[in-house]
Formats: C-alpha cells, sequence, structure tokens
C-alpha cells in the first residue's frame, strides 16, 4: 500500500521534473533564470565599494592653511580632489554635468579667522541624487576638516600649558570606536545581491509554478503526451507530487549559490549547510504552496510571469533588507506578512553572510512554515473546488454528447 | 489614416481585457504607490540598539538615557557580553550595539581618554550608517559635558544635501523606484500589447483594423499605451516630488518630455522583442531580464562609474539610466538643466531609433503572421 503511494508520487514527481527540462518556457523560467540572474545581478558590484569619486574644492582663501586642507582632502580614499575651482558656479556646473559629485567651499578670511582666535565654517555640499556618493563626499570632507581642526585644536590648548596628549583627551575624552560585525569591508555586492538572490528564487519558482498550471488536471502541454495517466491521478498525488519536484529542483538552486555564486563573488560564505536545508525546506514549502494557489487565477501561461516580474522590486524592498520593516507604514507590513521573501531574506542573509545558528533564526523559520501551512490549505481548497468544477463539466459535457449521439442515431434509423 | 488608428485603438483598448487593465492601470499605479509610502518617514527612526554594560556609573547612565532619548535610537536590550549582542543581532533583534567598558568614568576623568566600542551590522547598510551617526553626536555630547575645558571645534564643517535639504530617503530612492516600476511595467505590457494578437491569432483582424497598413497597426498600439502611462508617470513624480522645491515652467516641461522618452524607449524595444521573437512568452522573458533588474545599473544606489567597463556600456544602453540623471540634474536647479538637455537627446534619440526598428520588425512578423493564419 505505502509502496504503491510512494511509486504514484514518485511517477508524478518525475514526469514534473523532466517537464522543466523539455517544456521551452519552464526551461527558460525554471533552469536558466535561476543560474542567469544570479551572475547577471552581482555585476555592477563587482568593486564592491566606491572609491575615488571625483569632487572639487572651491578655494576662495588661498591660503596655507587652505592648501593644508586641500592636501588632506586629497589624501582620503573616498574621493579624489580632480579640480580647483574659483568660484562655486563653475563647481556647481561641473556637478550638474556629472563631472564631480560634490565639492568644499573654503571661504575668504578663514585662515586669519582661525589665527586671532576665533573658528571657521567649511561647506561640503554634496549631489543629493547619489546616495553613497553624497556619504563618500561628506565622510571625507569632513574627516580631513576635522584632522586639521584638531591639529589647531591641540596648539591652542599647548599654548594654554597642555600636553600634546592631555590636549587630545581634552578635544575628545570619550573616543569612540566603530566596529562592523559583518560585511567587513562594507561591500555593496554583500548587502544588496544575497537579498535579491532570494527574490529571483521566489519569483522564479512562483513564475515557474504558474507557468506549469500547478496542481491542475489534465494539462495539455505537447511535452505531457502519453502521460495521461500522471495527469489524472487525484487531487493529493498531483498536488504533492508535483511540489516535490519542486522543492528538489530549487534546493539544487541553494547549494549551486551557496557553493559557486558566494564563491565566485566572493561574498562572506559562514552558512551551515543543516541549516540552510531546514530553511530552505521551509521557504521553499511556503513558495511552491503559495504557487500552487495563485497559479490558479491565472488561465494563460504567460500572465502569471507578466505580473510577477512587475512586482518583484516592491517585494525586495518590503523584505526589509535595506529599510527596516518597522519604519514600514502598518499597511505594508501587513502585506508584507504573507510574503515568504519577508522572512527569507533576512534569514538567509543571517545564515549565509552572518553564519546564524538554527535557533538565532528559529522566528523566520516558524513564520515560513506557518505561511506554508496557511497557503497549503488555500492551494488544497482551491484546487479541490476546480476539480469538482471540471468533473461537472465534463459530466455536462458527457451527458450532451450522449444525448446528441442518440438524436443523430434516432434521425438515421428514421 | 486617423480612423484607421482609432479602429486600433477601439480593437485593443476597449474590450474586456482583465490582464491589460492590471498591467497598464493596477501595477503601475499600486506599485508606485506601495514604494513612495514604504519610504513615507524619510527616515527610520526608533533603531533598536544592545548596551553591554561592564559598571554602572553616572556616565554610563547618562549615555544610555541620552541613546533611548534620541529619534533615531532606541535602547531595546542589555545584554551580559558582546556574544550574546552579537548573536541578538543574527537574530535581527538589534541593528547594533554600544560596549561601555569597565572603569569609563574613572578614565575620563582620568583624562585616559577611554574608548567607547560601538558594533554595527553592514550587511543593513543604511542602519549601519544611521547608527555610527546618531552615536557619534550622542557620545560626542557627553564627552562635552564631561569636560568643561573642552574649546568649540576650530574648523567646523557644515554639510549641505544640494537638491534634497532635509536629506531624506525620499527622495534620495522613491523618484528611482517609481521610474524603475515604469521601466518595467512598460516594457511588459507593450510585449503583451503587441503580442496578444499573435497569441490569440488574431493579426487579421488587426491588420484588417488598421486597413492592412502594418504602421499604423502599430502605432494605434504604441500611441495609446504611451500616453496611458506617460499621464500615470508624471502624476506620481509631481507627488513624488511634491515636498521638494516647486518645479519651474521648464523643470516641469524637462520632467515630461524625460518621462515621456522613457516610456516610449521602453514600450519600444519591447515591440522589437515581439517583433523579432512573435511569442509571447519569449517577449516577456526577453523583457523581464532587461527591465527586471535595470534600477540596479541605473546608478540610483550604486553609481555607474563604479561598475566595471562592460556593465558601464550596458547601463548607458538603458533609458531608465539617462532619465534618472535627468533627475539628478533637474535637482541642482537651472545650472543642471543643460546637463538634463543633453540626456533627454539621447533618450528622444533612443526612442526614435527603437521604434523605427520595432515598426520594421513588427511589419515583417505580423506578414509573417498573417500568412500563417490566412493558411
Amino acid at each position: 500500500m505505502i509502496k504503491s503511494i510512494f511509486l504514484r508520487l514518485l511517477k508524478i514527481t518525475i514526469t514534473e521534473w523532466s517537464l522543466f527540462f523539455k517544456d521551452p518556457a519552464a526551461i527558460l523560467i525554471l533552469v536558466v533564470a535561476g543560474f542567469l540572474y544570479s551572475i547577471y545581478y552581482p555585476l555592477p558590484y563587482l568593486h564592491e565599494i566606491t572609491e575615488k569619486v571625483p569632487a572639487g574644492v572651491v578655494d576662495h582663501d588661498k591660503t596655507d592653511m587652505s592648501r593644508q586642507i586641500i592636501r588632506m582632502s586629497r589624501s582620503m580614499q573616498q574621493i579624489e580632489v580632480t579640480e580647483i575651482y574659483e568660484n562655486a558656479e563653475e563647481a556647481q556646473k561641473d556637478m550638474a554635468a556629472a563631472k564631480i559629485y560634490g565639492y568644499l567651499e573654503i571661504p575668504q578670511g578663514m585662515e586669519a579667522e582661525i589665527r586671532k582666535g576665533n573658528n571657521g565654517t567649511l561647506g561640503v555640499y554634496a549631489h543629493g541624487a547619489y546616495l553613497m556618493l553624497y556619504s563618500n563626499v561628506a565622510t571625507a570632507f569632513s574627516t580631513a576638516a576635522a584632522t586639521v581642526g584638531a591639529t589647531i585644536e591641540v596648539k591652542r590648548l599647548g599654548a594654554k600649558g597642555y600636553s600634546a596628549k592631555q590636549g587630545m583627551a581634552i578635544r575628545d575624552p570619550l573616543p569612540v570606536r566603530f566596529l562592523t560585525m559583518f560585511n567587513g569591508i562594507g561591500g555593496y555586492g554583500a548587502y544588496v545581491v544575497p537579498a535579491v538572490l532570494m527574490i529571483v528564487l521566489q519569483q522564479t519558482l512562483l513564475i515557474g509554478i504558474c507557468t506549469l498550471g500547478g496542481p491542475r488536471k489534465n494539462r495539455h502541454f505537447h511535452s505531457l503526451r502519453g502521460k495521461d495517466i500522471s495527469e489524472n491521478e487525484p487531487l493529493l498525488f498531483r498536488y504533492f507530487g508535483r511540489s516535490v519536484a519542486y522543492l528538489f529542483h530549487y534546493l539544487v538552486f541553494i547549494l549551486f549559490y551557496h557553493a559557486i555564486i558566494y564563491w565566485l563573488f566572493d561574498f562572506p560564505r559562514h552558512g551551515n549547510v543543516f541549516v540552510m536545508f531546514v530553511f530552505a525546506m521551509a521557504f521553499f514549502g511556503a513558495v511552491i504552496n503559495m504557487g500552487m494557489w495563485i497559479a490558479q487565477f491565472f488561465s494563460r501561461r504567460e500572465t502569471g510571469m507578466q505580473i510577477l516580474v512587475c512586482v518583484a522590486i516592491p517585494f525586495l524592498f518590503m523584505a526589509g533588507f535595506s529599510w527596516p520593516r518597522e519604519s514600514m507604514p502598518l499597511w505594508i507590513q501587513s502585506i508584507g506578512y504573507f510574503l515568504p521573501s519577508t522572512y527569507a531574506v533576512p534569514g538567509w542573509i543571517a545564515i549565509e553572510n552572518m553564519g546564524a545558528t538554527l535557533f538565532e533564526i528559529r522566528h523566520y523559520i516558524f513564520h515560513l512554515y506557518g505561511l506554508s501551512i496557511f497557503y497549503l490549505a488555500l492551494g488544497l481548497l482551491l484546487a479541490k473546488r476546480n476539480d469538482l468544477i471540471k468533473h461537472f463539466h465534463e459530466l455536462r459535457n458527457v451527458t450532451t454528447g450522449s444525448r446528441l449521439y442518440c438524436t443523430v442515431l434516432k434521425r438515421f434509423h428514421r | 489614416m486617423l480612423s484607421a488608428l482609432i479602429h486600433v485603438f477601439k480593437g485593443t483598448y476597449l474590450k474586456r481585457n482583465a490582464p491589460l487593465w492590471i498591467l497598464i492601470f493596477v501595477l503601475p499605479l499600486g506599485g508606485s504607490i506601495l514604494m513612495t509610502s514604504l519610504l513615507s518617514r524619510e527616515l527610520p527612526r526608533n533603531l533598536p540598539m544592545g548596551v553591554v554594560v561592564e559598571e554602572t556609573s553616572q556616565l554610563t547612565g547618562r549615555i544610555i538615557k541620552s541613546i533611548d532619548a534620541s529619534p533615531t535610537l532606541r535602547v531595546e536590550t542589555y545584554c551580559e557580553d558582546v556574544p550574546t549582542c552579537g548573536s541578538l543581532m543574527r537574530s535581527g533583534d538589534i541593528f547594533g550595539f554600544i560596549m561601555l567598558p569597565a572603569g569609563l568614568e574613572k578614565k575620563a576623568y582620568r583624562m585616559e581618554s577611554p574608548v567607547i566600542s560601538v558594533y554595527t551590522n553592514a550587511q543593513s547598510l543604511l542602519t549601519s550608517n544611521l547608527i555610527i551617526k546618531e552615536l557619534r553626536t550622542v557620545v560626542g555630547t557627553q564627552g562635552v559635558i564631561l569636560e568643561p575645558r573642552n574649546l568649540p571645534d576650530p574648523l567646523r564643517t557644515e554639510i549641505h544635501v544640494v537638491g534634497n535639504p532635509t536629506g531624506s530617503y525620499l527622495y534620495f530612492l522613491a523618484i528611482g523606484l517609481v521610474a524603475a516600476v515604469f521601466h518595467v511595467v512598460a516594457m511588459i505590457s507593450s510585449v503583451f500589447v503587441f503580442s496578444y494578437p499573435i497569441r490569440e491569432k488574431k493579426v487579421t483582424v488587426w491588420l484588417r483594423e488598421a486597413k492592412e497598413s502594418p504602421v499604423i497597426a502599430v502605432l494605434g498600439r504604441w500611441l495609446p499605451l504611451v500616453l496611458i502611462l506617460w499621464v500615470e508617470m508624471l502624476l506620481m513624480m509631481v507627488f513624488v516630488r511634491g515636498e521638494l522645491a516647486p518645479m519651474g515652467n521648464w523643470e516641469f516641461v524637462m520632467l515630461a518630455l524625460a518621462s515621456l522618452a522613457m516610456i516610449g524607449t521602453c514600450t519600444a524595444v519591447s515591440i522589437v522583442f515581439v517583433g523579432v521573437t512573435g511569442s509571447m512568452r519569449i517577449a516577456t522573458s526577453a523583457a523581464a531580464v532587461v527591465g527586471g533588474p535595470a534600477f540596479a545599473f541605473s546608478g540610483q544606489t550604486f553609481p555607474v562609474l563604479a561598475m566595471p567597463f562592460f556593465v558601464r556600456c550596458f547601463a548607458y544602453v538603458l533609458p531608465i539610466t539617462h532619465f534618472l540623471q535627468i533627475q539628478s540634474a533637474m535637482l541642482l536647479g537651472n545650472i543642471g538643466l543643460t546637463s538634463a538637455f543633453h540626456s533627454l537627446q539621447i533618450l528622444l534619440g533612443m526612442m526614435i531609433f527603437w521604434l523605427l526598428l520595432g515598426i520594421l520588425t513588427m511589419s515583417w512578423q505580423l506578414k509573417k503572421c498573417g500568412e500563417k493564419e490566412d493558411d
């Protein structure tokens, strides 16, 4: 009995899995897309961090001190001072033409004021449209100015009789050391790509299931000719047999990302394979059941793909990898509760990039299993309903067909 | 010609077609509203922090209180040691933590400059940067209170974010994200509009509506699609830019033309995909490959200049890159208009090129499909 159930399930699983490599649409989505996107997406971030951002200095002062500030700015790793301007308008024009992404303005009479014992203010102007470049320009010029300022301040304190060490302690009595625990170099690729990979897996899997009709009975695909028996198995066999095919197929992707993609692009790789396996079962379980449910709403194979491609960007941002979920409006958070990616993105980053244990990510796993059960119930209920409707239509067609046949026969006999 | 165009329009857009309505109305408007609302708080607030306290003193108490009082941070938990807080960071319970070492107050009064360590999670770059910025201020303020001999900084810097004075993430990201939503939706919906008759085997009907002219057949479907998406995009862009400096007439014209050119190019590129492949499925896949990740290549979050050369070339082929360059130039006011105009010329050139190529390939495809249907 158990053996026969297992064999029937296995047959459906193999039929479905072979479809991934026979059906042209399935090959593209379930085989090619997962590989292609994982190599294509990290490409912009190959250099990981932005260095030597072109920047300028507007020097109205033209003194030793202003030159010292410029020299200090030139030594900063984040920027490259490409131009010294006579006035701010020239710098602004170059900023508009994207020749520089920010500039430092040194006011006239700065050195004279400081020599008098007063303080000076430097203006740092960064382009508001570029998030990362703004940070580079602001940090580099502020650090350069702070370093020159610290030297001046320690000299002033020295004049009051304090030693250099005391001067430094007075200037900064509570120094702060900033340490990054994960993604040590602050690489942009290691920050973005893991989240994108989870979205790629989720979306391709959802689109794939929609393209192949989910748990539908008797699908009319060219590649399924002669597979009538497995196509017309009872719902539970069809549903779980096909789900297993998707599950195992996508487990290969997780291993591929862990072993090849992370190695190829040199992302931090701390994941434990067992933890990854438990996580993947929960994640794919939720996505497959969600796919099995939504696939039943699309009557044409391409519709699912068209809609799901367009929602990938919102899904990515709703997962909170870039913007904390706590800072999102409640209605967006509520939609997020129903998406596997909301838990999969932080879960995967915690496992693979931060080396989390199963205990540390238990809440993500529980949520994903919860979603699995929720979508399983929805998927099965809808599939059962659709099966019943299809059965009813078949019965009606048979009845209508037999009536028609009888009428034709009667007429023929007359 | 006009009557033929109207016939094609009626045959395409005035029929019941749920996926088409979803693609051209629900997804672009819904997606843009969602992305804008998502960033509506402009800056994240109350980020949960951990604290490792190795001594109980007035100074540590003051530091903890001021962290909790800052608008960006809140003290979520106290940890016994660094590994415990590290574990909470992996669980996602806290975004960072501060370690106040033993003997902090004593060393500070002795002018021994005791070091306070702050641990952040660079897997979340935004929160990491915010925590660093906020804690520098919080601890710096406590340092000033502690050391009355501290002189004001002789060289202060004032940071001005040009075009985005409040440094709001809404303007950093939302303009780009709304453009990205329209970029992908325009490509996918165009594939749908142009491949639908091929899939449904209604090419002869379509050509009949267009009085057998492939140019009218293409324009009759392309013009309304561009018009609908353009109006929607313009509305969303005006909505997103609402709290930035008010746009002048020229700026509005520039925004309108840039949106039109981007939508026009994206939809025209998809006509070429359909014209070449003749299949909705393959054309959708091609549009998804090009349009889906376009935002990553556009230079909004990671600068184009830091990308490898071959990726940079691809980035400049994408309409969204030029559109966002126009937007960033416009943030600088009148000074940016010349540079924005240059990008607009490129974008308009791209639109004309892809549209002509689209008409050419589509004419060939329509002829082929028409003959097949006749057979």
